[in-house]
């Protein structure tokens, strides 16, 4: 019998799911351990708060991404207005713009003596103590942080939704008597309801994972709980507490998302489907369709773009000192090292699934994906944990050979990213034709030899799609790469944080256009699929 | 006496969750017969080639290749080892090489590879098609790649699973009288299957219905 390469191909799955799912379990299993008398301390003062202030902004992130996204969505689909061309790609933006740079941002341009501040008075002739926008540093100001960057969740799927949507179903339903609007949100809205929740989903899964900009903000959530239990309590075990009771709510979230991916389906594709056609827009519509998709793009990437260069300006290129260039080279050998490992690692996964198929890794490979939902402050967390285990018992090593090392930290990278490397390649492989398989195979081909001669050749374009998803994320990673790094070892995310943390925010610019210009890539491709997606559906009818 | 190629007895199969497809199947082809295996749409044809190739594994039942048992109750010989060919409808030719390293592919360890695949083009009269990409060239110039391709390592069994049915009455007819040609000249066992009768009469010499090789 010659099982044993099929039997190889079988277990990798698992052994990575074993490796990815680890530090998720080592949080989870101090549920069960001994409870410090620190937790009569956060359940006195801090736990009310860190909670009350997390379900504040979650409810006013989830409302204002709901209200932008949808409504830029349908306008882009249905209307053609001055720019809509431009407004349908440029309106994912703000994905490139991590949280906690536009946080910094809009603490520069509009704190009292910020730079939207000293404009408006200098413009008017105010005196100096005339404040004129409001104090961002609240939880207000957070909510409005992160809705205009991460709106493009609901945006991109919205928009796909409608466009998928028969035309001749809207025109039944004008016949029978509802307005525009209230095709919008009677008919089209609902119809796209769980694509609306997926993209919502999301976009609360990345506000609860995020540290910087609630960091920046002074706001007690529980990120910031988390952070504060451990760095400022020494307590480790009480923060991996409270990282499960996170680490919950978001494993709650992500079957809400998963369960809503899986029925977006039902909104498109009937056999009487006609295409959306565009109502051309004139005068003030025109321009109130314009206002309302240029506004968030104002806010969320035009806004914080032009204080970063202003910045940049006012440090006179400064800032390209030895420090950035031993930064900028420490983030991008990071990037490009967890990018390679992590896009062969989904190859060789995706293809074990496809070479030695069993029902058991098809139904657990969405949680290889999980890492991607699992804020990077919960992943360090669980790893740190996990490498003082390996290497003070496993290895028996007298040094650290995982904790604080360059490893340890590039496996926190694959783990997180994994998702993004993974969409690439999966796709890449729905592609492929199985005869193409069945043909290598029958000639002689083994499972190395497949895979080699065949599947990397076809398949090189979604690797290096792969590899460049993975830097772009690698790059904005804040949290998990100020707990993990080594000594001393600074990246782009990490120096923007130093420099925000002590108000050097000119210092600050370089990195972090640095980190939004690496973040562009994934958008370039998001752009160029957008693009495609109306001409593809115009073909299909 | 003449071997028997292939050997089948008693083979069932069913996909998960539906009916079976095969049910207590025999079939014995001895060296150098060419058989065309006949029915209609979802009878089972290109399952049972699927299981021949070591693509599916039986639920019951046995295959033998040239004596050796490759499908069983606790044998599963990979594809890659049973030393057969198989042609698709499809062609599956491999889009990022050349008609040549196609051809090639079997054989690529093999020190003579060069001459056994100009022979292949030159008997097939895809010379010039060498140093083109299959998506270079017409639908029946790739069969006569993916045919070459099959040959190149020399199968003790050559399967052809509808391999002319998306190609036109003429050019089949074209294909028909060259590599009737090909299989005598290289004296291969073949396993062809088609739902086309006369197909079928003209590329070999003994046709069954797969419903008769099932028994109640």
């Amino acid at each position: 019998m010659r099982f044993s390469n099929l039997s190889l191909w079988r277990l990798l799955p698992y052994l990575v799911l074993i490796v990815f799912t680890a530090p998720l379990f080592v949080v989870l299993a101090s549920l069960f351990g001994e409870y410090s008398e620190n937790w009569a301390h956060l359940f006195e003062y801090v736990l009310v708060d860190y909670v009350s202030t997390t379900v504040t902004l979650v409810i006013g992130v989830s409302v204002l991404v709901f209200l932008i996204g949808t409504t830029t969505a349908w306008i882009v689909t249905n209307y053609n207005f001055l720019g809509r061309n431009v407004f349908e790609w440029a309106l994912i933006l703000p994905l490139a713009m991590p949280p906690y740079v536009m946080a910094y941002t809009f603490t520069g341009l509009f704190d009292p003596y910020g730079d939207a501040n000293n404009l408006v008075r200098d413009f008017f002739q105010l005196s100096n103590d005339t404040v004129v926008f409001p104090n961002f540093r609240n939880v207000y100001g957070a909510i409005i942080v992160f809705s205009f960057t991460l709106y493009p969740y609901v945006y991109l799927v919205c928009r796909s939704a409608f466009l998928n949507q028969s035309k001749s179903m809207k025109e039944a339903a004008r016949i029978l008597g509802l307005s525009q609007i209230q095709v919008f949100y009677s008919l089209a809205l609902p119809i796209a309801r769980p694509a609306v929740i997926g993209g919502l989903v999301l976009a609360i899964m990345e506000t609860l994972s995020d540290f910087g900009a609630v960091d920046h903000f002074a706001i007690q959530t529980f990120t910031t709980g988390i952070f504060r239990t451990w760095y400022g309590m020494y307590d480790l075990g009480t923060a991996m507490q409270l990282a499960s009771f996170l680490l919950l709510t978001i494993g709650i979230l992500f079957l809400i998302e998963r369960s809503a991916r899986t029925r977006r389906n039902y909104t498109s594709n009937n056999s009487s489907f006609s295409p959306q056609s565009e109502l051309k827009l004139r005068g003030l519509n025109s321009f109130f369709a314009f206002s309302v998709c240029f506004l968030p793009l104002l806010i969320g990437f035009i806004l914080p773009i032009l204080e970063l260069v202003q910045w940049a300006y006012q440090s006179n290129l400064a800032f390209f000192n030895q420090q950035f260039f031993i930064t900028a080279f420490n983030t991008l050998s990071l990037a490009i090292c967890s990018g390679i490992i992590c896009a062969y690692i989904a190859l060789l996964i995706n293809f074990s699934i496809r070479f030695a198929p069993n029902q058991a890794i098809n139904k657990l490979s969405f949680l290889l994906s999980i890492g991607y939902v699992i804020p990077g402050l919960i992943l360090a967390v669980g790893l740190v944990q996990l490498y003082l285990y390996l290497d003070n018992g496993f290895l028996q090593s007298s040094k650290l050979f995982l904790t604080g090392s360059l490893i340890g930290l590039v496996l926190a990278y694959i783990i997180k990213t994994y998702a993004s490397a993974n969409s690439s390649i999966e796709s890449g492989y729905e592609r492929l034709s199985k005869s193409l398989d069945n043909s290598a195979r029958v000639l002689g081909a083994g499972s190395w030899t497949l895979l080699r001669k065949i599947h990397m050749p076809l398949l090189k374009t979604s690797l290096f799609t792969s590899i460049l998803l993975v830097m772009s994320d690698v790059v904005k990673e804040l949290p998990a790469t100020l707990i993990l790094r080594p000594f001393n070892f600074d990246t782009l995310a990490v120096s923007t944080y130093l420099y925000a943390a002590e108000e050097r925010m000119h210092q600050a610019a370089a990195p972090a256009i640095a980190i939004v210009v690496v973040g562009l890539i994934p958008i370039i491709f998001l752009t160029k699929m957008i693009r495609e997606s109306r001409v593809s559906v115009k073909n299909d009818n | 006496m003449t071997t028997n190629v292939l050997k089948i007895e008693r083979l069932s199969y069913s996909y998960t969750g539906s009916n079976r497809v095969l049910d207590n199947l025999d079939l014995e082809i001895r060296e150098g017969e060419r058989v065309g295996l006949l029915g209609p749409s979802g009878c089972g044809k290109s399952t049972l080639l699927r299981l021949i190739a070591g693509l599916e594994k039986p639920d019951v039942g046995s295959i033998t290749i040239l004596g050796n048992l490759v499908s069983g109750h606790r044998a599963m010989v990979p594809p890659e080892n049973r030393k057969i060919g198989l042609v698709v409808q499809e062609k599956a030719l491999f889009p990022h090489m050349s008609v040549k390293d196609n051809i090639i592919f079997g054989i690529r360890k093999e020190k003579n590879k060069n001459k056994v695949v100009s022979d292949l083009l030159e008997i097939l009269k895809i010379t010039s098609l060498s140093e083109k990409f299959p998506h270079e060239i017409s639908g029946g110039e790739q069969q006569r790649v993916a045919l070459a391709r099959s040959i190149a390592p020399a199968p003790k069994l050559l399967m052809l699973d509808e391999p002319f049915s998306a190609l036109d009455q003429s050019l089949k007819s074209e294909l028909y009288s060259e590599i009737t040609k090909v299989l005598s000249e290289k004296q291969i066992t073949i396993l062809l299957v088609t739902h086309d009768v006369d197909e079928a009469k003209i590329l070999t010499d003994r046709q069954l219905e797969i419903a008769d090789l099932q028994k109640k």
